[in-house]
């Protein structure tokens, strides 16, 4: 047997050319040279086996006919092996076998030794039958096609296990099946076993890969509904936020506006409670200001700025409400640090809301336990870094994840923009910021580069 | 005369209520957290108690349940900017929830209808 009827076997995965392949291995008179060959497959259930494919003229005449056409094209095997499957000449007799079907279940046998047919398959064993349509195992239809010839039957065998038998005969030359030949089938079966358990695997390989394509499409439609259902409840959280943070003030200011068109006269009362108005509205602004802070895309107006300086100053401005709120500050400032290129307005607004945010974490503290803010900065190769530490207690492990989301807050008050300005600040200059739970608190840590 | 403790961690809206109030002709105390409304109320209980929700550290619902260990025939109404939290049901041992809004008129109906349900003293 050449190499290339072989490869042809095995390389084919695609069921339908593959058993023709096989076929036509069989049959072909550069081949085995069988007249005629019938390959059975084992249904999935293994109840019966069922006719697959078959390959032979119908009839002498047409044995004759096909015989002397391909002697006459002088047709190698791997012509006949790249033919259509659809050629007419085969078609006939293919027709004739096809639904024709085995049954594999265990009846009594009219044989000496059980059903031919089913011990080559059981067995796996090559079985010749000298007069097929005597057996009365087999049914009528199959006795009627393998009617006057000596046939043989081979089991198709993949991992151990019998899948297919093929059964192939002389029926119109009439030449005796002989032991060579045999053999040869038996070979020809063996790597027919093993490609077609091949091409059942890829078949099944197939199937789960559409499988999982049609999973994946379910997944990604989910994934889509979810991001739509995620982004509506986004939102309702931000609507429910911020129309509560506005809810506030307008009860106020509407509640001191009715007091006033009340009590028109009392001078000092109207003094007071238009204070508070304006307070109120001024409050109002700010929530605005932050909202559209957020969502602005001013770049930062960079020009060298001293970090320690900014650090100070802000210090200097809140000294006095670091003594009411009992917070020591504890400054850790390296000298000769370069400038850094930055938006000193917009710095200034990161480290007022790190600043207020460490304060408010330590308020909970119990006096005389320690509330303190340590503020460092320092070099490190190209940026300079500058650590905000508290000794509050910490962000709750769930929540750090989200701590720079936009509208996220731990808190009662507030829009939880604050630190998803900063994020934004510290982004558009480049820079890194990160966050951490230490011991006593949480750290916050800035990092932006030097250069330009 | 009827003793009012509002609590709101806003000091305007302190203001405002404690205003309101005293103009209606009450008596009017106030605290601006959970932790001092419970102090208030142990010291000497009012006649009825309003209370905000949203408050750092105990915020209303958690003290609406301590006011009702300590007392339970003590009026309370909550009064936040947030209609939702009605879907808690600690809001429900509340006697009344009222949405924070510039018309005061539903907060005042509030208050006088749990004082003329609360049952006579002695």
């Amino acid at each position: 047997m050449t190499v290339e009827r072989t490869h042809a076997v095995e390389t084919s995965l695609d069921l339908e050319g593959l058993l023709h392949a096989i076929l036509t291995c069989v049959t072909a008179g550069p081949g085995l040279g069988f007249n005629r060959a019938v390959l059975f497959l084992a249904d999935d259930a293994e109840r019966q086996l069922v006719a697959a494919m078959a390959i032979g003229p119908s009839s002498p005449e047409e044995a004759r006919t096909t015989w002397s056409q391909l002697a006459e094209e002088r047709a190698t095997l791997d012509k006949l092996l790249q033919q259509p499957l659809c050629d007419g000449r085969k078609n006939a007799f293919r027709a004739r076998v096809e639904g024709l079907s085995i049954p594999l279940a265990e009846t009594p046998s009219h044989s000496r030794g059980g059903n031919p047919l089913l011990k080559a398959y059981r067995n796996r064993l090559v079985v010749k039958i000298a007069d097929p349509a005597s057996l009365r195992d087999l049914s009528a239809d199959l006795r009627e096609v393998l009617d006057g010839t000596e046939v043989v039957c081979v089991p198709l065998v993949a991992k151990e296990r019998s899948i297919g038998l093929i059964i192939a005969d002389n029926a119109y030359s009439q030449a005796p099946i002989d032991e060579q030949r045999v053999q040869l089938l038996q070979l020809l079966a063996l790597l027919a076993g093993l490609a077609l358990d091949n091409a059942r695997i890829y078949k099944q390989l197939e199937r789960q890969a559409g499988q999982l394509k049609r999973t994946l499409e379910e997944l990604r439609s989910t994934q889509e509904q979810l991001i739509h259902s995620e982004r509506l409840a986004t939102v309702g959280a931000v609507v429910a936020r911020v129309s509560h943070e506005i809810r506030n003030p307008l009860t106020t200011i509407g509640g001191f506006a009715r007091t006033l068109s009340a009590h028109p006269d009392e001078i000092e009362r109207v003094a007071r409670n238009a204070n508070i108005i304006v307070e109120e509205v001024e409050k109002l602004e700010a929530l605005l200001k932050e909202m559209l802070d957020f969502t602005s895309t001013r770049q930062p107006a960079l020009e060298p700025t001293d970090l320690n300086r900014v650090i100070t100053g802000l210090a200097n401005v809140h000294r006095d409400e670091l003594g009411e709120r009992q917070v020591t500050l504890d400054l850790d400032l390296a000298p000769d640090l370069p400038d850094v290129f930055a938006d000193r307005h917009q710095i200034q607004r990161v480290l007022l809301n790190l600043w207020q945010n460490a304060l408010q974490a330590m308020d909970d503290v119990p006096e005389g336990k320690g509330r303190v803010l340590s503020v460092r900065t320092w070099r490190d190769r190209n940026a300079l870094k500058m650590s905000f530490a508290d000794t509050g207690g910490g962000i709750a492990p769930t929540a750090l994840p989200q701590i720079f989301t936009p509208f996220f807050t731990t808190k009662q008050r507030g829009t939880g923009l604050g630190l998803a300005v900063v994020k934004k600040i510290i982004d558009d200059h480049r820079g890194t910021i990160e966050v951490r739970n230490q011991q006593a608190g949480a750290c916050f840590i800035i990092s932006l580069p030097i250069e330009r | 005369m009827a003793r009012i403790l509002i609590v709101d961690d806003d000091d305007n809206q302190r203001l405002l209520y404690r205003e309101l109030f005293e103009e209606e002709g009450y008596e009017v105390v106030d605290a601006s957290d959970g932790r001092q409304a419970l102090v208030c109320i142990e010291r000497d209980p009012p006649d009825a108690v309003i209370l905000d929700i949203n408050m750092p550290g105990m915020d209303g619902l958690q003290t609406l349940a301590r006011i009702h260990d300590l007392n339970r025939r003590l009026p309370v109404i909550l009064h936040s900017a947030y209609a939702a939290y009605q879907d808690q049901f600690v809001s429900w041992i509340a006697d009344a929830y009222v949405t924070k809004s510039s018309d005061p008129e539903a907060l005042t109906q509030a208050v006088r209808a749990v004082l003329a349900k609360k049952p006579a003293e002695g």
